[in-house]
């Protein structure tokens, strides 16, 4: 399937100390596909590994995270404004990473984001709007075709969650220690590999 | 905001339950690897008489609230710890989704499963009593107590102290209940299928379709589930059988149900299954005797379907499952009329834009050979009747030969554009990929067709 299922908007601290905490400013969720007990979970989940990710990534890059059946492509601008767009597998990549460029173009040009906080943003619904928009990729193809010459950063392919992370740091380890996910989730999270397989409850 | 309401049983509310007991339950001996906390199965669970009084409530809970509530399209398991005094049925009332906390799932299974045998083993004797050619199935229910397990033989003796006194309907009932329970949480359980295939009788279409729900609802958690497909099969031969869908409703009655496996196909990516199922079901209609169901309804259904799956494919570039369900279709639709050719073409060419979009997708270019392959034996057949029913856009094409090359003119076009574009973009891994299934879509045409492509276009094959 090709699905787009979250954008977040990430403000990555560049001037303070490295371990700064990032900020997620606005995210935005299509959930629908996944079954109703687990959309909070799933939702908690999407803006925690976006975090991860984005506080790993050095401004001006360009990564794409593949994660089981899942896509996290991040982009962080110099200045440190961050995206996250989580997809599934079969979105191309190419048209994601123009998607994310736009997206930054837009807020910033909107708001004062180094100042802004998350709560002055709850009437922003342009993120809402482009996630339903470019849920087809053909949607994309006039932005992708100005677009090309624009960006010469080079993406960087990962192909699990854990590639990413810093040496002697561990996935498991990280969700054990993370405040942001609830009980549930952590729970979740042990058993959600194992649903699809066969004779197991 | 939905509200999640938690369910108490009628009667006698779950704090009323001895707070020691839901702890026992917590705290009961649980052997295997404590890490792997989610494997049920390698765990020893121990039932005794206070957890099984639990199980019970909990099993009649599960099924009252199947029962009331006909809109639930949900079930799931939620991994969580217990908590004092609660349900762990969880039904959404608004939405109408039900879930179990995972907690009770091993003590539920493993109680409801031993009663489910004992009844099963008590049905087969009744059922030899009566038949005369049963002496093997009576004999195969003995060695179970010849084990020798001492634990076994109490459980029996437990059960059938417990259970001895149900009149046989009542037993069947709650064998049917027990096998409801079974199947929602582990549905490879054949047994618990089968037991509903010789003791649920259908005597209306609304008992029918409460059954349907209820393989619906058991696919909303294991959508790609072949038992439940084979049931599936099985009800709707049965409804048919017995004649509980009058005809003239019989198309509706297919449309009905297949619209009904859209979630399970939208739900797992590539679920073959529900997609075989799906032509089954299509092929049924589409075979079914002129004079219940007439060309028209026939044309108008694969109509739909032709549709349906256009959309589908077209953002399900990966899911070789549903082109291969279209090209079942197309297949039939170049039976059924007159001329496919205009509709074949016009494949072609979506496949073509996808193979530019979403690049480096193998089964996008299996898709292809296959409708090539279609419209080329298509052309032959023709050919071979001497062009008496040719298809009627053939002469708009300039005859039969003719358009065999505007396919071929297609491929070579197609190869060129490929081709040129992996030259301006030798860096992108995904256009890569594309130019090296392209090549192999050449040797393939090559070798199949004897389509020589090469002449026309520098391509290093």
């Amino acid at each position: 399937m090709v699905k787009l299922f979250a954008i977040s908007v990430i403000r990555r601290p560049i001037d303070g100390p490295p371990d700064g905490r990032c900020v997620l400013l606005k995210g935005s969720y299509d959930l629908a596909s996944f079954g109703f007990f687990q959309r909070a979970s799933v939702k908690e989940f999407m803006s925690f590994s976006s975090q991860t990710i984005v506080e790993r990534t050095s401004p001006a890059t360009r990564q794409s995270v593949k994660e089981q059946e899942f896509f996290c492509h991040v982009y962080v601008r110099v200045d440190g404004l961050s995206v996250v767009l989580v997809s599934d597998i079969d979105y191309p990549s190419r048209v994601a990473h123009t998607l994310m460029t736009k997206v930054l173009d837009d807020f910033s040009s909107k708001f004062e984001w180094r100042s802004v906080g998350p709560e002055a943003l709850d009437a922003y619904r342009d993120l809402d709007q482009t996630l339903a928009k470019y849920q087809n990729p053909r949607e994309a193809d006039a932005l992708t075709r100005i677009q090309t010459e624009l960006d010469e950063t080079k993406i960087i392919m990962h192909n699990t969650i854990e590639a990413v992370l810093e040496r002697g740091e561990k996935l498991d380890d990280l969700v054990a220690k993370s405040d942001n996910l609830s009980a549930q989730s952590k729970m979740f999270y042990k058993t959600a590999k194992k649903t699809n397989s066969c004779c197991n409850f | 905001m939905s509200v999640i309401k938690k369910v108490h049983l009628k009667g006698i509310p779950f704090n009323i339950l001895p707070e020691t007991l839901l702890l026992a339950i917590n705290m009961s001996p649980i052997g295997g690897d404590e890490r792997n906390g989610s494997n049920f199965r390698k765990k020893v669970v121990i039932i005794d008489e206070n957890v099984a009084e639990l199980c019970d409530k909990i099993l009649q809970n599960l099924s009252n609230t199947i029962d009331k509530d006909d809109l639930l399209d949900e079930f799931d398991i939620i991994p969580c710890e217990s908590k004092l005094n609660q349900s762990p049925v969880i039904h959404d009332l608004t939405s109408h989704k039900v879930a179990l906390e995972s907690w009770c799932v091993p003590y539920l299974f493993k109680h409801s499963y031993h009663q489910f045998l004992w009844i099963c083993r008590k049905s087969r004797k009744t059922s030899s009593t009566s038949s005369s050619s049963s002496t093997i199935q009576s004999s195969n229910s003995g060695p179970r107590r010849d084990s020798g397990n001492i634990a076994s033989a109490k459980r029996e003796k437990e059960l059938s102290r417990k259970l001895s006194c149900l009149s046989e309907s009542e037993r069947i009932s709650k064998g049917l209940l027990l096998s409801r329970a079974l199947i929602i949480i582990n549905p490879e359980l054949t047994l618990a299928w089968n037991y509903r295939r010789d003791f649920f009788h259908p005597s209306s279409l609304e008992a029918l379709e409460k059954e349907q729900r209820f393989v619906s609802l058991v696919m909303s958690r294991k959508p790609k589930c072949p038992e439940g497909f084979t049931y599936r099969k099985w009800l709707i031969k049965k409804a048919l059988q017995k004649s509980l869908v009058e005809p003239s409703r019989i198309q509706d009655f297919i449309s009905q149900e297949i619209d009904m496996i859209e979630q399970p196909i939208r739900s797992y990516s590539t679920n073959y299954h529900a997609w075989s199922y799906r032509f089954w079901l299509l092929e049924l209609v589409l075979t079914y005797d002129k004079t219940v169901v007439s060309k028209d309804q026939k044309e108008i259904m694969l109509d739909r379907e032709l549709q349906k799956s256009n959309t589908w494919i077209k953002s399900n570039v990966s899911d070789y499952s549903g082109c291969h369900y279209r090209q079942k279709l197309l297949d039939c639709m170049l039976n059924f009329c007159s001329d496919g050719i205009p509709l074949l073409l016009k494949e072609l060419d979506e496949n073509e834009k996808r193979i530019f979009i979403f690049e480096g997708h193998e089964s996008l270019w299996h898709h292809r050979r296959t409708v090539i392959l279609l419209s080329i034996n298509h052309l032959k057949k023709c050919k071979d009747n001497n062009g008496s029913n040719a298809p009627l856009s053939s002469e708009e094409y300039g005859g039969l030969e003719a358009l065999e090359k505007t396919f071929q003119d297609k491929e070579s076009d197609l190869v060129q554009q490929i081709e040129s574009k992996n030259y301006n973009d030798t860096e992108n891994e995904c256009s890569q990929l594309n130019f090296k299934l392209c090549q192999a879509h050449v040797k393939w045409m090559e070798r199949r067709l004897k389509w020589d492509l090469t002449k026309s276009v520098h391509l290093e094959v």
